[in-house]
């Protein structure tokens, strides 16, 4: 089965690089912006702030992972779950205002 | 569904490690850095000042995730040993290597809890948190300073650190597949009945494991960082890299290995020919360095082949010889760094021809120093000696006596590159040198004696500490 | 119902390629990838196993794993950001007056 299946997987790539006319025009080689026509290139260097805001941005949103367990569960463990999951913002708090104070938020 | 039993003796010492982060990170806003530091060595004191009287208590929380035994309880204040003494030379030192800022203060603290966490854990999951928050701060740590070397050591611990943790996590996985369990007691009584379908999953599991913490400790042939690490970060974080990553690197390792994974079969041989080159490596790499802390990178990985002994040998002569190693390794070592970091102009460190006469321009630092290297090599009078000895006598005991002979020929070799600078120092004439930095180092000097006194009475009188350690530790 | 061993089979050939990856790649970026690679690996056998064992302790696991692949992908950005900034510190960055 496995072996059907990835043989006419790779028979239709084969086929079609065979078969299939290779035209290019200057529409159909642009990159797809939406629909919209690329200005200029993606190849731009990004200030170096975009990464930091970033990077702070997988840290805050992974947190929240943790509150969907804890959202699910948090009946049966009632005003217990409650305390630790505030410790738990707390210290997240900390970080970001450890964060604000050194003025990593605010664009120059 | 039942709340999990919690101890809250036993998260003391947890909660104070966080809460004087939480106020150092405050602090750090409002006060000179120098404030923060004492902030911070006296959150460590307390921290260690909770954790003495649940020595004998046996405690554990949330089902057995978190063990207050002896053995994690000992390690944790070897742990907070070091970095007490990491602190108190960065008081002085810190400026000169332009670290003087709260943050060095603040990762340290972060991975000081990291560390102790891991030295406590009864879960392989409890673990790894504890090892992952452990090393994300000491990267940071060996990226703070603002040089190109700092940096380019920063991203090698990063890379290569976070390769070990994904082999170590996957090495839980597979463990946690072929035996059900996480924690530690679990997975051991588990090994009895496992499926025998199962025995190849938990071997390759276990020896990821074994693979992964050998990242960690710097085993060969995993240890390539090392070098590049110790040397290429600020003097001050290598103090802390090898005294306190290192405790708390082999606590974990030791305690999978003992603990849990003991009875499985197939990872004991892999593992001697680990330490075997580890001895042999680390040795002779260190034979030919000639900067004084790229030599201290290579001990380093020769002490971890030292250390390592314990992995094989029977647990209840291999724990306390580890403890009362490690305290000693954290004494020397601490003191060691500390001296680099008073004499060196940059934090490249120093040559050895650097301390050529150094006698005579600082006498005092000349035989602090000579007195941690001869410690180092395992010369009588000092901790060193007696913390080697028991140490071979346990792997000896245990079976292991080729390893056990390696062992002891490797360190014959390690008494070259370890008396040389020594001898330069006193015998030579002194070279046309710079004169030292001059700048404050009564702090750092003593960091340097509490640790040369530390060594010398314990070498002294071992049964200080023996005799706390000799009974049933886990 | 798909065997366990087909998950632990793609679990391993993931993790093989991020090992393959750490081992060819040079460049600091995709050795960082391909250790991500291998965390989901990790991560793809412990919920297989969870489900093979009948417990939910392993996909909370599973949480905790992708926490601290967050927090290394966050560390090593900061390395990399600050290795950058270094290596580029004379240039103007041209895109630095967008306001965001």
């Amino acid at each position: 089965m496995l072996v059907v299946a990835g043989a006419i997987g790779l028979l239709a790539l084969i086929v079609g690089s065979l078969l299939g006319p290779k035209k290019g025009s200057r529409t159909k080689l642009m990159p797809y912006e939406s629909g919209n026509d690329p200005s200029g290139t993606a190849r731009e260097r990004f200030p170096v702030h975009f990464y930091i805001v970033a990077m702070l941005f997988i840290v805050f949103d992974i947190e929240t992972a943790f509150f969907y367990p804890l959202a699910v569960a948090f009946k049966q463990f009632g005003a217990f779950a409650f305390w630790e999951a505030l410790v738990f913002v707390i210290l997240v708090l900390i970080g970001y205002f450890y964060v604000l104070k050194r003025g990593v938020l605010d664009w120059r | 569904m039942p709340l999990p039993h919690i101890s809250v003796m036993l998260l003391l010492p947890f909660i104070i490690l966080l809460l004087t982060t939480a106020a150092c990170t405050a602090l750090g806003f409002l006060v000179h850095r120098q404030a923060v530091t004492w902030t911070a060595m006296a959150g460590l004191i307390i921290t260690a000042a909770s954790l003495i009287p649940l020595w004998d208590r046996h405690l554990s929380s949330f089902g057995g995730a978190l063990l207050g035994d002896p053995f994690g309880i000992a390690l944790s204040l070897v742990i907070l040993l070091g970095a007490l003494l990491a602190l108190l030379s960065s008081l002085d030192s810190a400026k000169r290597s332009s670290l003087s800022f709260p943050e060095y203060d603040l990762m340290l603290l972060l991975g000081v809890l990291g560390s102790v966490l891991l030295a406590m854990a009864g879960n392989l999951i409890v673990l790894l948190i504890g090892l992952e928050i452990m090393s994300l701060s000491a990267y940071v740590l060996a990226t703070l300073q603002a040089s190109r070397s700092s940096e380019e050591a920063g991203m090698k611990y990063f890379l290569l650190g976070a390769v070990g943790s994904a082999v170590l996590i996957y090495g839980i996985a597979l463990v946690y597949g072929a035996t059900g369990h996480f924690g530690l007691s679990g997975i051991a009584a588990a090994l009895g009945h496992a499926a025998a379908s199962n025995l190849p999953v938990l071997l390759l599991g276990t020896l990821m494991l074994l693979v992964g913490f050998g990242f960690k400790v710097a085993l060969v042939p995993f240890h390539q960082w090392t070098p590049d690490v110790y040397s290429g970060s600020p003097t001050l974080v290598t103090l802390y890299m090898s005294v306190v990553i290192k405790t708390a690197a082999f606590a974990g390792l030791i305690r999978v290995f003992q603990m849990a994974l003991s009875g499985v079969h197939g990872w004991v041989i892999p593992a001697e020919v680990i330490i075997a080159l580890t001895l042999i490596l680390g040795n002779f790499a260190a034979l030919r360095e000639e900067n004084f802390k790229r030599m201290l990178a290579y001990s380093a990985v020769a002490h971890s082949g030292y250390l390592a002994l314990a992995l094989v040998a029977k647990s209840s002569l291999a724990e306390p010889a580890l403890i009362y190693y490690l305290l000693t390794y954290t004494l020397m070592n601490a003191g060691a760094f500390a001296v680099v970091a008073v004499l060196q102009r940059d934090d490249s460190g120093v040559t050895i021809s650097d301390l050529r006469g150094l006698y005579s321009r600082r006498p005092g630092l000349a035989v602090a120093l000579a007195a941690l290297l001869a410690s180092l090599s395992g010369l009588p009078p000092f901790a060193g000696f007696f913390g080697k000895f028991v140490l071979f006598s346990a792997a000896l005991q245990s079976g292991f006596v080729g390893l056990t002979v390696i062992a002891a020929v490797t360190s014959m070799a390690a008494l070259f590159y370890y008396l040389r600078p020594a001898a330069l120092m006193f015998f030579s004439e002194p070279a046309q040198t710079p004169q030292l930095p001059a700048a404050p180092r009564q702090y750092s000097a003593v960091a340097v004696w509490v640790a040369v006194g530390g060594t010398l009475l314990i070498g002294v009188l071992p049964n200080l500490v023996m005799q706390l350690l000799q009974r049933p530790l886990t | 119902m798909i065997p366990t061993s087909d998950y632990l089979l793609l679990s391993g050939l993931l993790f093989t390629l991020g090992i393959v990856g750490v081992l060819i790649r040079r460049t600091a970026v995709l050795v960082f990838l391909s250790v991500e690679l291998m965390l989901n690996a990790a991560n793809l056998a412990m919920v297989a196993f969870a489900r093979a064992w009948g417990q939910l302790q392993a996909q909370s696991a599973v949480f905790i794993v992708m926490t601290l692949a967050a927090a290394e992908v966050a560390i090593g950005l900061a390395i990399l950001i600050a290795i950058f900034r270094k290596r580029v510190s004379t240039e103007v960055d041209p895109l630095s007056e967008m306001k965001g």
